[in-house]
Protein backbone atom coordinates (compact mmCIF):
# COMPACT_ATOMS: atom_id res chain seq x y z
CA UNK A 1 0.00 0.00 0.00
CA UNK A 2 1.16 3.72 -0.76
CA UNK A 3 0.94 6.73 1.60
CA UNK A 4 -1.95 8.03 -0.60
CA UNK A 5 -4.00 5.19 -0.27
CA UNK A 6 -3.22 5.24 3.57
CA UNK A 7 -3.59 8.59 4.27
CA UNK A 8 -7.32 8.04 2.83
CA UNK A 9 -7.83 5.25 4.63
CA UNK A 10 -6.91 6.66 8.24
CA UNK A 11 -10.18 8.47 7.82
CA UNK A 12 -12.33 5.52 7.36
CA UNK A 13 -10.52 3.78 9.95
CA UNK A 14 -10.78 6.26 12.54
CA UNK A 15 -15.12 6.20 11.50
CA UNK A 16 -15.05 2.53 12.21
CA UNK A 17 -16.08 2.83 7.85
CA UNK A 18 -13.39 -0.05 6.63
CA UNK A 19 -13.62 -3.56 6.54
CA UNK A 20 -11.49 -6.22 8.52
CA UNK A 21 -8.95 -6.71 5.24
CA UNK A 22 -8.10 -2.99 4.38
CA UNK A 23 -7.47 -2.46 8.16
CA UNK A 24 -5.18 -5.19 8.19
CA UNK A 25 -3.27 -3.66 5.07
CA UNK A 26 -3.29 -0.04 6.65
CA UNK A 27 -2.06 -1.17 10.04
CA UNK A 28 0.93 -2.93 8.43
CA UNK A 29 1.69 -0.11 6.48
CA UNK A 30 1.14 2.07 9.21
CA UNK A 31 3.99 0.20 11.55
CA UNK A 32 6.46 0.69 8.43
CA UNK A 33 5.83 4.07 7.58
CA UNK A 34 6.61 6.98 10.32
CA UNK A 35 5.28 9.79 9.01
CA UNK A 36 1.79 7.68 8.20
CA UNK A 37 1.34 6.92 11.59
CA UNK A 38 1.91 10.53 12.81
CA UNK A 39 -0.83 11.61 10.96
CA UNK A 40 -2.67 8.85 12.01
CA UNK A 41 -2.04 10.17 15.60
CA UNK A 42 -3.13 13.91 14.22
CA UNK A 43 -6.22 12.78 12.77
CA UNK A 44 -7.34 10.69 15.61
CA UNK A 45 -6.24 13.47 18.44
CA UNK A 46 -8.35 15.83 16.13
CA UNK A 47 -11.61 14.16 16.48
CA UNK A 48 -11.32 13.64 20.23
CA UNK A 49 -10.63 16.87 20.54
CA UNK A 50 -13.90 17.60 18.53
CA UNK A 51 -15.96 14.60 20.32
CA UNK A 52 -14.53 16.64 23.80
CA UNK A 53 -16.42 19.68 23.31
CA UNK A 54 -18.91 20.00 25.41
CA UNK A 55 -22.71 19.46 24.59
CA UNK A 56 -24.70 22.52 25.00
CA UNK A 57 -28.41 22.13 26.09
CA UNK A 58 -30.98 23.95 25.27
CA UNK A 59 -32.37 26.93 27.76
CA UNK A 60 -34.88 26.38 30.26
CA UNK A 61 -38.50 26.50 28.91
CA UNK A 62 -37.37 25.47 25.55
CA UNK A 63 -40.56 22.70 25.07
CA UNK A 64 -43.36 25.23 26.05
CA UNK A 65 -42.12 27.66 24.19
CA UNK A 66 -41.80 25.80 20.77
CA UNK A 67 -45.31 23.87 21.43
CA UNK A 68 -46.38 27.68 22.13
CA UNK A 69 -44.71 29.20 18.68
CA UNK A 70 -46.50 25.73 17.23
CA UNK A 71 -49.93 26.82 18.38
CA UNK A 72 -49.63 30.03 17.48
CA UNK A 73 -48.81 28.88 13.93
CA UNK A 74 -51.78 26.59 14.15
CA UNK A 75 -54.41 29.08 14.82
CA UNK A 76 -53.67 30.94 11.96
CA UNK A 77 -55.97 30.77 9.15
CA UNK A 78 -55.01 28.31 5.83
CA UNK A 79 -53.07 30.95 3.93
CA UNK A 80 -56.54 30.79 1.02
CA UNK A 81 -58.91 32.35 3.74
CA UNK A 82 -56.24 34.84 5.46
CA UNK A 83 -55.89 35.99 1.97
CA UNK A 84 -59.48 36.20 0.72
CA UNK A 85 -59.96 39.57 0.53
CA UNK A 86 -57.16 39.96 -2.21
CA UNK A 87 -58.97 36.78 -4.04
CA UNK A 88 -62.74 38.33 -3.62
CA UNK A 89 -61.59 41.57 -4.48
CA UNK A 90 -59.79 40.20 -8.31
CA UNK A 91 -63.20 38.00 -8.41
CA UNK A 92 -65.06 40.99 -8.42
CA UNK A 93 -62.63 43.02 -10.26
CA UNK A 94 -63.49 40.46 -13.50
CA UNK A 95 -66.85 39.81 -13.37
CA UNK A 96 -67.59 43.43 -13.18
CA UNK A 97 -64.92 44.24 -16.27
CA UNK A 98 -66.97 41.29 -18.17
CA UNK A 99 -70.18 41.86 -17.65
CA UNK A 100 -69.55 45.98 -18.31
CA UNK A 101 -67.56 44.82 -21.44
CA UNK A 102 -70.49 42.45 -22.81
CA UNK A 103 -73.18 45.01 -22.11
CA UNK A 104 -70.95 47.77 -23.55
CA UNK A 105 -70.11 45.28 -26.91
CA UNK A 106 -74.49 44.06 -26.89
CA UNK A 107 -75.34 47.72 -26.61
CA UNK A 108 -72.38 48.13 -29.44
CA UNK A 109 -74.28 45.73 -31.73
CA UNK A 110 -77.43 47.06 -31.23
CA UNK A 111 -76.98 50.81 -31.72
CA UNK A 112 -74.81 51.15 -34.35
CA UNK A 113 -76.14 49.21 -37.47
CA UNK A 114 -79.46 50.81 -37.16
CA UNK A 115 -77.78 54.07 -36.46
CA UNK A 116 -75.97 53.94 -39.78
CA UNK A 117 -78.83 52.46 -41.68
CA UNK A 118 -81.12 55.63 -40.04
CA UNK A 119 -78.89 58.39 -39.90
CA UNK A 120 -75.51 59.29 -39.28
CA UNK A 121 -76.21 62.05 -36.58
CA UNK A 122 -78.19 59.20 -34.39
CA UNK A 123 -75.24 56.87 -34.85
CA UNK A 124 -73.06 60.22 -33.57
CA UNK A 125 -75.29 60.50 -30.51
CA UNK A 126 -75.56 56.86 -29.54
CA UNK A 127 -71.73 56.41 -29.86
CA UNK A 128 -72.03 59.52 -27.36
CA UNK A 129 -74.09 57.52 -25.01
CA UNK A 130 -71.69 54.63 -25.41
CA UNK A 131 -68.75 56.76 -24.52
CA UNK A 132 -70.95 58.27 -21.75
CA UNK A 133 -71.73 54.35 -20.20
CA UNK A 134 -68.02 53.66 -20.83
CA UNK A 135 -66.84 56.45 -18.39
CA UNK A 136 -69.51 55.87 -16.16
CA UNK A 137 -68.31 52.23 -15.70
CA UNK A 138 -64.87 53.64 -15.39
CA UNK A 139 -65.85 55.84 -12.35
CA UNK A 140 -67.42 52.67 -10.94
CA UNK A 141 -64.31 51.07 -11.85
CA UNK A 142 -61.85 53.29 -10.11
CA UNK A 143 -64.22 53.06 -6.87
CA UNK A 144 -63.83 50.19 -6.69
CA UNK A 145 -60.52 49.51 -6.74
CA UNK A 146 -60.13 52.43 -4.07
CA UNK A 147 -62.14 50.09 -1.67
CA UNK A 148 -59.86 46.99 -2.61
CA UNK A 149 -56.99 49.07 -1.79
CA UNK A 150 -58.75 49.96 1.35
CA UNK A 151 -59.22 46.47 2.04
CA UNK A 152 -55.47 45.38 1.34
CA UNK A 153 -54.41 47.95 3.90
CA UNK A 154 -56.49 46.83 6.65
CA UNK A 155 -55.09 43.57 5.75
CA UNK A 156 -51.76 44.36 5.99
CA UNK A 157 -52.37 46.14 9.17
CA UNK A 158 -54.21 43.31 10.96
CA UNK A 159 -51.20 40.45 9.54
CA UNK A 160 -48.44 42.77 11.25
CA UNK A 161 -50.22 43.47 14.26
CA UNK A 162 -50.57 39.12 13.91
CA UNK A 163 -47.12 38.64 13.34
CA UNK A 164 -45.96 41.38 16.10
CA UNK A 165 -48.41 40.08 19.23
CA UNK A 166 -47.43 36.91 20.16
CA UNK A 167 -43.75 37.49 21.42
CA UNK A 168 -41.81 34.53 21.34
CA UNK A 169 -38.11 35.10 22.67
CA UNK B 1 -41.19 -3.08 16.33
CA UNK B 2 -41.91 0.01 16.06
CA UNK B 3 -39.79 2.65 17.63
CA UNK B 4 -40.56 5.09 20.43
CA UNK B 5 -40.19 7.57 17.80
CA UNK B 6 -42.50 6.17 15.24
CA UNK B 7 -45.32 5.78 18.26
CA UNK B 8 -44.55 9.48 19.27
CA UNK B 9 -45.34 10.70 15.92
CA UNK B 10 -48.17 8.48 15.05
CA UNK B 11 -49.32 9.78 18.54
CA UNK B 12 -48.54 13.40 17.72
CA UNK B 13 -50.39 13.44 14.16
CA UNK B 14 -53.82 12.93 16.58
CA UNK B 15 -52.83 14.69 19.54
CA UNK B 16 -50.25 18.33 19.69
CA UNK B 17 -49.30 17.08 23.59
CA UNK B 18 -47.50 13.93 21.93
CA UNK B 19 -45.34 16.04 19.99
CA UNK B 20 -43.96 18.00 23.04
CA UNK B 21 -42.68 14.42 24.12
CA UNK B 22 -40.80 14.48 20.90
CA UNK B 23 -39.77 17.66 20.89
CA UNK B 24 -38.21 17.24 24.67
CA UNK B 25 -36.24 14.14 23.44
CA UNK B 26 -34.59 15.81 20.96
CA UNK B 27 -34.00 19.61 21.75
CA UNK B 28 -30.98 19.11 23.17
CA UNK B 29 -29.44 17.37 20.50
CA UNK B 30 -30.66 19.72 18.38
CA UNK B 31 -30.12 22.70 19.88
CA UNK B 32 -26.18 21.38 20.65
CA UNK B 33 -25.95 21.10 16.65
CA UNK B 34 -27.34 24.31 15.39
CA UNK B 35 -24.67 26.14 18.50
CA UNK B 36 -22.41 24.47 16.70
CA UNK B 37 -22.94 25.46 13.23
CA UNK B 38 -24.02 29.38 13.91
CA UNK B 39 -22.01 29.94 16.66
CA UNK B 40 -25.08 31.91 18.18
CA UNK B 41 -27.27 30.75 20.87
CA UNK B 42 -30.17 33.00 20.04
CA UNK B 43 -29.57 31.56 16.20
CA UNK B 44 -29.52 28.00 17.69
CA UNK B 45 -32.64 28.53 19.63
CA UNK B 46 -34.40 30.37 16.76
CA UNK B 47 -33.50 27.47 14.27
CA UNK B 48 -34.03 24.68 16.29
CA UNK B 49 -37.91 26.02 17.22
CA UNK B 50 -37.95 26.41 13.30
CA UNK B 51 -36.89 23.31 12.54
CA UNK B 52 -39.22 21.78 14.97
CA UNK B 53 -42.58 23.89 13.24
CA UNK B 54 -41.41 22.37 9.84
CA UNK B 55 -41.29 18.59 11.31
CA UNK B 56 -44.44 19.32 13.08
CA UNK B 57 -46.11 20.60 9.57
CA UNK B 58 -45.24 17.63 7.96
CA UNK B 59 -45.48 15.04 10.12
CA UNK B 60 -48.41 13.96 7.59
CA UNK B 61 -45.89 13.38 4.99
CA UNK B 62 -43.83 10.79 7.52
CA UNK B 63 -43.45 7.71 6.81
CA UNK B 64 -43.82 5.15 9.31
CA UNK B 65 -40.78 2.73 9.95
CA UNK B 66 -38.01 5.46 8.45
CA UNK B 67 -35.94 6.46 10.84
CA UNK B 68 -36.73 10.07 12.60
CA UNK B 69 -33.00 11.68 13.56
CA UNK B 70 -31.70 12.03 9.46
CA UNK B 71 -35.15 13.41 8.57
CA UNK B 72 -34.66 16.23 11.86
CA UNK B 73 -31.24 16.71 10.62
CA UNK B 74 -31.89 17.36 7.04
CA UNK B 75 -34.03 19.97 8.15
CA UNK B 76 -32.04 21.35 10.89
CA UNK B 77 -28.96 21.19 8.18
CA UNK B 78 -30.84 23.06 5.43
CA UNK B 79 -31.63 25.91 7.72
CA UNK B 80 -28.54 26.30 9.57
CA UNK B 81 -26.62 26.40 5.58
CA UNK B 82 -28.77 28.83 4.40
CA UNK B 83 -28.93 30.70 7.53
CA UNK B 84 -26.71 34.22 6.95
CA UNK B 85 -25.01 34.69 10.17
CA UNK B 86 -26.34 37.87 11.63
CA UNK B 87 -25.89 37.35 14.93
CA UNK B 88 -22.63 38.03 17.06
CA UNK B 89 -21.18 34.63 18.11
CA UNK B 90 -21.67 33.70 21.51
CA UNK B 91 -18.80 32.43 23.13
CA UNK B 92 -17.27 31.83 26.16
CA UNK B 93 -20.15 31.41 28.32
CA UNK B 94 -19.36 29.64 31.64
CA UNK B 95 -22.19 27.22 31.18
CA UNK B 96 -20.79 26.06 27.91
CA UNK B 97 -17.58 24.58 29.98
CA UNK B 98 -20.41 23.08 32.67
CA UNK B 99 -19.55 19.75 31.27
CA UNK B 100 -15.47 20.41 30.94
CA UNK B 101 -13.30 17.75 32.70
CA UNK B 102 -12.60 19.44 36.20
CA UNK B 103 -9.72 16.86 37.11
CA UNK B 104 -6.17 18.19 37.90
CA UNK B 105 -5.08 21.74 38.44
CA UNK B 106 -7.11 24.72 37.59
CA UNK B 107 -4.35 25.94 34.98
CA UNK B 108 -4.86 22.14 33.49
CA UNK B 109 -8.85 22.87 33.48
CA UNK B 110 -8.09 26.35 32.16
CA UNK B 111 -5.68 24.95 29.59
CA UNK B 112 -8.34 22.36 28.43
CA UNK B 113 -10.80 25.65 28.49
CA UNK B 114 -8.87 27.03 26.10
CA UNK B 115 -8.34 24.56 24.10
CA UNK B 116 -11.72 23.82 23.41
CA UNK B 117 -12.22 27.39 22.35
CA UNK B 118 -9.47 27.44 19.76
CA UNK B 119 -11.54 24.28 18.25
CA UNK B 120 -15.02 25.52 18.48
CA UNK B 121 -13.58 29.01 16.88
CA UNK B 122 -11.61 26.69 14.05
CA UNK B 123 -15.33 24.32 12.90
CA UNK B 124 -16.67 28.14 12.80
CA UNK B 125 -14.24 29.11 10.15
CA UNK B 126 -15.05 26.15 7.83
CA UNK B 127 -17.32 26.65 5.20
CA UNK B 128 -20.74 25.36 6.15
CA UNK B 129 -21.06 22.10 4.15
CA UNK B 130 -18.08 20.66 5.69
CA UNK B 131 -18.68 22.29 9.47
CA UNK B 132 -21.89 20.11 8.63
CA UNK B 133 -20.45 16.41 8.30
CA UNK B 134 -17.99 17.32 11.23
CA UNK B 135 -19.98 18.28 13.43
CA UNK B 136 -22.54 15.52 12.53
CA UNK B 137 -19.83 12.81 13.02
CA UNK B 138 -18.45 13.97 15.74
CA UNK B 139 -20.74 15.69 17.95
CA UNK B 140 -23.82 13.92 17.13
CA UNK B 141 -22.22 10.44 16.04
CA UNK B 142 -24.02 10.09 13.07
CA UNK B 143 -22.67 7.80 10.64
CA UNK B 144 -21.70 8.07 7.22
CA UNK B 145 -25.03 6.26 6.02
CA UNK B 146 -27.11 8.62 8.04
CA UNK B 147 -24.63 11.72 7.17
CA UNK B 148 -25.77 10.84 3.47
CA UNK B 149 -29.25 10.62 4.37
CA UNK B 150 -29.19 14.05 6.51
CA UNK B 151 -27.36 16.35 3.51
CA UNK B 152 -28.65 14.38 1.02
CA UNK B 153 -25.87 13.02 -0.72
CA UNK B 154 -23.90 10.29 -1.64
CA UNK B 155 -21.78 8.00 0.47
CA UNK B 156 -18.54 8.56 -1.37
CA UNK B 157 -19.21 12.70 -0.84
CA UNK B 158 -19.40 11.68 2.86
CA UNK B 159 -16.14 10.54 2.98
CA UNK B 160 -14.53 12.60 0.49
CA UNK B 161 -16.27 15.35 2.55
CA UNK B 162 -15.31 14.61 5.64
CA UNK B 163 -11.74 13.95 4.68
CA UNK B 164 -11.19 17.17 3.33
CA UNK B 165 -12.99 18.95 6.56
CA UNK B 166 -10.63 17.54 8.62
CA UNK B 167 -7.51 18.60 6.84
CA UNK B 168 -9.02 22.05 6.69
CA UNK B 169 -9.71 22.13 10.60
CA UNK B 170 -6.12 20.83 11.00
CA UNK B 171 -4.87 23.85 8.75
CA UNK B 172 -6.74 26.41 10.93
CA UNK B 173 -5.47 25.27 14.23
CA UNK B 174 -2.19 25.22 12.62
CA UNK B 175 -2.64 29.05 11.26
CA UNK B 176 -4.77 30.47 14.43
CA UNK B 177 -1.77 28.73 17.10
CA UNK B 178 0.62 30.65 14.53
CA UNK B 179 -1.39 33.91 14.59
CA UNK B 180 -1.74 33.41 18.70
CA UNK B 181 1.96 33.06 18.58
CA UNK B 182 2.76 35.81 16.65
CA UNK B 183 0.83 38.12 18.58
CA UNK B 184 2.48 37.41 21.92
CA UNK B 185 5.60 37.56 20.38
CA UNK B 186 4.14 41.14 19.18
CA UNK B 187 3.22 41.75 22.76
CA UNK B 188 6.45 40.68 24.66
CA UNK B 189 8.40 42.76 22.33
CA UNK B 190 6.64 45.67 23.20
CA UNK B 191 7.21 44.88 26.88
CA UNK B 192 10.32 44.18 26.34
CA UNK B 193 10.80 47.62 24.72
CA UNK B 194 9.01 49.57 26.90
CA UNK B 195 11.47 48.38 29.59
CA UNK B 196 14.48 49.03 28.20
Amino acid sequence: MNCTIARKLIHLYLDNEIDGAAARALEDHASGCPSCRAEFLAIERLALAVESLPRIVAPAGFTQQTMYMIAQHKREQPSWLRNWPGISLTITLVVLGLTLAIQSWDEFLQVLPDAIWDSPSDALYNLLVLAMSLEVSLVVGIGLLTIGGLMGLLQLIMRSNRITSPAVS
Amino acid sequence: MPQLDDILIEEAKEDPSAFAELVSRYQDRLYNFLYRMTGSREDAQDLAQETFLRIYRALARFRQGSPFTPWMYKIAVNLAINHRKSRRPTAGLEEDFASTNRDGSPEEYAERREAQQRIHAAIQELPAAYRAVVILRHMDELSYDEIAQALDIPLGTVKVRLHRARLMLQEKLKQNRQKSTAHELHDSQKTHSSLS
